[in-house]
């Protein structure tokens, strides 16, 4: 994938606590992946809507049985 | 994209998975709507895609699934030998099935998203991960 320059404005706070985490040189990966986690976050909302358009809502037993789930942590 | 989830739990999909949420499955989309609410990245193994691209028109809205998730994970060397080692130890021949587990056993916590739950299962147990991998079978 290629990559890109930009210029843009950050929270101070914020752009401090991530590269005391990841340091000065993994923050624009860092701020990478923070984009690609909400960007599938956003197309997976989109996503569900859709689907709700095309079948209508989730049964509600069926979200009740994935609600009751024990996933792993 | 592995390095992408050191501290987040995955939902890894395979080919029944992504069939199930583009035809509505009511307990796919409900998994899907959970993962997505507490943060769960959602990825497909690249080797998937073999079991859902056919080249024709006709697998469009499976495609629309595969780009609304766009997190595909390339699969190393390291990884092909562990799904190698699963395979052959579960007696699963499925080459994709292991590949899928490998990739969800690497990054624990994580869910696999299936609709061949029993060959899933058998190889999370090859690799003494039932605690850490579950699946949902849809």
């Amino acid at each position: 994938m290629s990559t890109t320059k930009v210029s843009t404005t950050l929270t101070e706070e914020l752009v401090v606590e991530a590269k005391t985490r990841v340091g000065e040189r993994g923050f624009s990966r860092y701020l990478d992946l923070a984009l690609a986690r909400q960007l599938q976050f956003d197309r997976l909302g989109d996503l569900e809507r859709e689907l709700e358009r095309e079948f209508g809502p989730i049964p509600s037993t069926a979200r009740r049985q994935v609600d009751e789930m024990e996933w792993p942590s | 994209m592995a390095e992408l989830t050191p501290r987040t739990g995955r939902l890894v999909l395979d080919s029944g998975g992504i069939s199930a949420i583009a035809a509505g499955n009511g307990i796919a989309r409900a998994a899907l709507e959970r993962a997505r609410r507490e943060g769960w990245l959602v990825v497909i193994p690249a080797p998937v895609l073999t079991e859902v691209h056919t080249g024709r028109r006709d697998h469009a809205h499976l495609d629309r699934v595969v780009n609304a998730v766009d997190m595909l994970i390339e699969t190393t060397p390291d990884r092909a030998k562990r799904a190698g080692e699963l395979r052959s130890k579960s007696g699963v021949l499925d080459v994709v099935d292991a590949i899928v587990v490998a990739e969800a056993i690497a990054w624990p916590p994580a869910l696999v998203m299936t609709s061949e739950p029993a060959d899933i299962r058998a190889l999370i147990e090859a690799a003494e991960a039932t605690g850490d991998v579950k699946v949902i079978a849809v």
